[in-house]
């Protein structure tokens, strides 16, 4: 491996906070405890964070509601390849937290991730265990989050225009279906 | 953008600052943002100053970021286009900063012959801009003006030499800013940035949020007066920083720093 090679890999593992394994380059041995490299890492996840608070709006202040955005995004950041431009940033930071077990979390970022869609003319369904609009009103004014809702599912459909639908729940013991979401051509359903 | 005639000549663009991924995919140019320009173009030049090339990655520089160059050379004539002497992708991952380049045989080796690919594919004038150096300096084979001399002697491109960029390297590593002038060859500095930023932990940043400071301004000054083929003078300011500082400040800006520069 060529020595610059050896030193930008061993830079992409000190940023991302992992370890440099098999480099005896010394100018890496050097700066791998230095505060200028404490700083840089520091800038880099300043500049992370403030694309993620400006692009993902709601996600990122429903995650520092709940303590967890700084974590969210170095951890995003940290493990994954990332793109060098801010709209695809935001789009992998948003899917990646699809797959967590907070249901609200997971319905935001669907719904900011459908909205980042609209002007390439997407339309997109996501389900939710709450009503949205109190979601989004209680973030947008600092209010207290609504409880899950035990009676209805909401969906809403985020397109030019915004549709939400409350469907009644099944009942858990007649086990009645819920009627499926109207599925347009062009849409994506995101569950 | 209209409140910026008769205060600005040129719009220096960056590519993948107004970029966005389209259905398919791709990462496109804004049309909305590309339509803005055209009305300019009757009284405004254009030029194009990207961050994400990453012209001194070891591995491969950003080919999409050459996609939205040339969709943006076909849209608006540039008088020229430039980048930063740096690296900002890794085996496929972005660092999330700005690593400036060893001044070494290898790293010049490594950008003259991108440079001379950029200046083929184009055909229209290339400059480069040094970037600031936060980590302490690697074992380098020539001094900071003598690499950049080499440069240009070897591939012809010209230079932007940013005043608040030398600043922060002064500030933050002491780097003797004259002796640096004193040894670069100024009749390839074609551009002057000027910006203003903040101190932390001790470190001045090139996170180009504040106004410029005199000794910025004075610096770029010194600069103009050096050189013989200087084009433009440009003020960078990141949109972030729009909201913090105000569109009557930066206009504001604007006209003190063409009445102090032109004068």
């Amino acid at each position: 491996m060529s020595r610059l090679a050896e030193q930008q890999r061993a830079l992409l593992a000190l940023i991302k906070n992992k370890p440099v394994e098999g480099c005896d380059d010394e100018w890496v041995i050097r700066i791998k405890h230095s505060p200028e490299l404490v700083m840089m890492r520091e800038i880099a996840r300043w500049w992370r964070q403030y694309q993620v608070s400006a692009l993902c709006r709601f996600t990122a202040r429903l995650l520092k509601r709940r303590g967890m955005f700084e974590e969210a995004v170095n951890r995003y950041f940290e493990e994954g390849g990332t793109s060098a431009f801010i709209e695809e940033t935001a789009r992998g930071f948003l899917r990646s937290l699809f797959g967590g077990h907070d249901g609200m979390l997971r319905s935001v970022a669907m719904t900011e991730l459908g909205m980042l869609g609209v002007k390439e003319g997407l339309r997109t369904v996501v389900s939710w265990d709450e009503n949205p609009d109190l979601v989004f009103a209680a973030l947008q004014h600092g209010a207290e989050l609504p409880e899950l809702d035990e009676e209805f599912e909401y969906r809403l459909t985020i397109g030019p225009r915004l549709d939400c639908e409350r469907v009644r729940r099944a009942d858990p013991c007649t086990g009645a279906a819920l009627a499926p979401p109207r599925a347009d051509h062009g849409s994506q359903e995101l569950t | 953008m209209k409140g910026l005639i008769g205060l600005v000549d040129v719009i220096e663009v960056a590519p993948d600052g107004i970029a966005a991924v389209g259905e398919s995919g791709a990462t496109r140019l804004r049309p909305e943002v590309l339509e803005e320009f055209g009305p300019l173009a009757g009284t405004m030049h254009f030029a194009a100053h990207g961050v994400g090339l990453s012209i001194g990655s070891y591995d491969h520089w950003n080919e999409t970021y050459l996609g939205l160059l040339d969709e943006l050379m076909s849209s608006v004539n540039l008088m020229w286009h430039s980048e930063h002497l740096a690296c900002t992708t890794v085996d496929g991952q972005n660092l999330g900063t700005m690593l400036a380049m060893p001044r070494t045989e290898e790293a010049l080796e490594l950008v003259s012959g991108r440079v001379d690919q950029l200046q083929w594919r184009y055909g229209k004038e290339f400059l480069l801009e040094h970037v600031i150096r936060l980590l302490p300096e690697p074992e380098a084979d020539y001094a900071d003006a003598d690499f950049l001399n080499e440069l240009v002697r070897r591939t012809g491109c010209g230079l932007i030499l940013d005043a608040y960029n030398l600043e922060c390297d002064e500030v933050n590593h002491g780097f003797d800013i004259n002796g640096f002038l004193e040894g670069l060859d100024m009749s390839a500095v074609r551009e002057i940035h000027l910006a203003g930023g903040v101190k932390q932990n001790g470190f001045q940043l090139d996170i180009h949020s504040r106004l410029t400071e005199e000794s910025t301004v004075g610096l770029a000054r010194r600069i103009m007066a050096r050189s013989p083929n200087l084009g433009l003078v440009t003020y960078e300011f990141l949109t972030e920083a729009i909201p913090l500082l105000g569109t009557d400040a930066i206009l504001g800006e604007l006209r003190r720093l063409r009445g102090v520069l032109l004068a």
